[in-house]
């Protein structure tokens, strides 16, 4: 296709309404992330919470939207906006603040935010916590392997 | 907004035939307007399924595209099938990882007719048809902090590709090499089930998987698309805007009445009607 026609082609795209083409709406979010010691020392319901409010931050950021507007238990990934793009990139993030495999692909699928948190919250308690398992092949979230990447 | 689109009598549409052996469409779509989609679009023919997956969603500009791709892929579907939209049978394919049914959407049937792929992003779809297996993808171009958490993900070879770009033509790279990647993962069935760091799908055509063609899609300054293609390259690629009021009540798709079209009044990019790459492009004045 020459440039010419190439331009005639997408120029009516210009109008379109969508806010973020060029991220002119950008809401930056500063994360901050809960310690692997913290979440381990504390009980189940305030891991869990401080997990919610870690993972709401991160799709924020990556989402670009203010964090309270985030649903986190009624919809889907896509739903929320998260692509294959942005899901590997909170997949990447995730992966290096606490220290698990999160499965892009079951990442994408879940059901919702809630179910990401819940499955963090069963790895990242303490040492001899019966939901911990190694492996991601079959797990959303699995405890960090040695040399997976 | 999204809650307000409600569901209205269709258009049947009628049968058009296969695309030839060896021909590729592409079919771009853009969605209507916010302001307008209410009003205009279709909805009829979607399933429950859709119509829910429609309202689910958080911006209702992602709703709208949403919508407007699978009323496109309905009425595209249809029309090559010769069956009411609402009537085309979809199925997923068995994953060939885990043979799950949850691998390639398709057409039911033992021995479908027809191949198809559907990918949107933000205010663009593509629907690819052909007679072969194929996977289609469109991304919205990436921020440069985006590019920089996830390049490492990719294969060696295409991080290396990467490494040395300033940074606009590092998201436009990086876009081309996912868009290419997420496509040939969803013709191969498995998705992102497979590790995108596995498979080599650079600039360098001859370092791609074998077996496979890969073709970048012409998608305007804001997206990549890329189409990958079961074999050797396609004898024909065509390549069009879908007409807006196609999506629209009362709209219909016939994909031979729209070539024939094509051929009275479309815009043919090349006197001999292939492009420099051995791809023929037809856009219609759809639009303009």
């Amino acid at each position: 296709m020459d440039q010419t026609t190439k331009t005639w082609v997408f120029d009516d795209l210009d109008d379109l309404d969508d806010p973020d083409y060029e991220f002119e709406h950008d809401y930056a979010v500063e994360v901050q992330p809960p310690s692997l010691s913290q979440l381990a020392a504390c009980g189940p319901a305030e891991r869990t919470r401080l997990i919610d409010d870690y993972v709401r931050a991160e799709l924020a950021r990556v989402l670009r939207v203010p964090p309270d507007t985030i649903d986190t238990a009624g919809r889907p990934m896509n739903s929320l906006g998260i692509g294959s793009i942005t899901g590997l990139e909170l997949q990447r993030r995730m992966e290096a603040v606490l220290k698990v495999d999160v499965n892009l692909n079951m990442l994408l699928r879940a059901n919702s935010a809630a179910e990401l948190v819940d499955c963090l919250a069963g790895q990242l308690g303490p040492e001899d916590d019966p939901h911990k398992h190694g492996g991601q092949r079959d797990h959303l979230v699995s405890h960090d392997l040695p040399s997976t990447r | 907004m999204i809650g307000e689109l409600v569901a209205r009598g269709g258009p049947r549409t009628a049968a058009a035939g296969l695309p030839d052996p060896g021909r590729l469409d592409v079919w771009l779509v853009r969605r209507p307007r916010l302001e307008t989609a209410a009003e205009l679009l279709d909805l009829s023919e979607l399933s429950d399924a859709e119509r829910r997956r429609t309202a689910s969603f958080v911006r209702p500009t992602d709703g709208i595209t949403y919508a407007s791709a699978h009323v496109a892929l309905r009425r595209l579907l249809g029309g090559y099938l010769g069956l009411a939209p609402q009537d085309v049978p979809f199925v997923r394919e068995p994953c060939p990882g885990c043979a799950k049914p949850h691998g390639r959407p398709a057409v039911a049937h033992p021995d479908p007719p027809l191949h198809f792929s559907l990918a949107h992003s933000h205010g663009m779809a593509v629907v690819a048809v052909s007679r072969t297996v194929i996977g289609v993808d469109v991304e919205r171009l990436p921020r440069d902090e985006t590019v920089e958490v996830c390049a490492p993900a990719l294969h060696p070879g295409e991080q290396a590709e990467l490494a040395g770009l300033d940074t606009e033509d590092r998201r436009a790279a990086f876009g081309r090499i996912w868009t290419r990647k997420e496509a040939y993962l969803k013709a191969l069935g498995t998705g992102l089930s497979r590790d995108p760091a596995h498979d080599y799908l650079g600039a360098d055509p001859h370092r791609r998987p074998d077996g496979w063609t890969l073709l970048d899609l012409p998608s305007g300054p804001r997206h990549n698309a890329a189409v990958a293609v079961l074999g050797g390259p396609p004898t024909r690629v065509v390549l069009r805007w879908l007409p807006p009021d196609a999506l629209h009540t009362g709209g219909t798709v016939d994909p031979e009445a729209d070539q024939h079209a094509l051929r009275e009044g479309g815009r043919e990019t090349d006197p001999h009607g292939v492009d420099s790459d051995g791809t023929t492009t037809l856009v219609p004045d759809w639009g303009a």
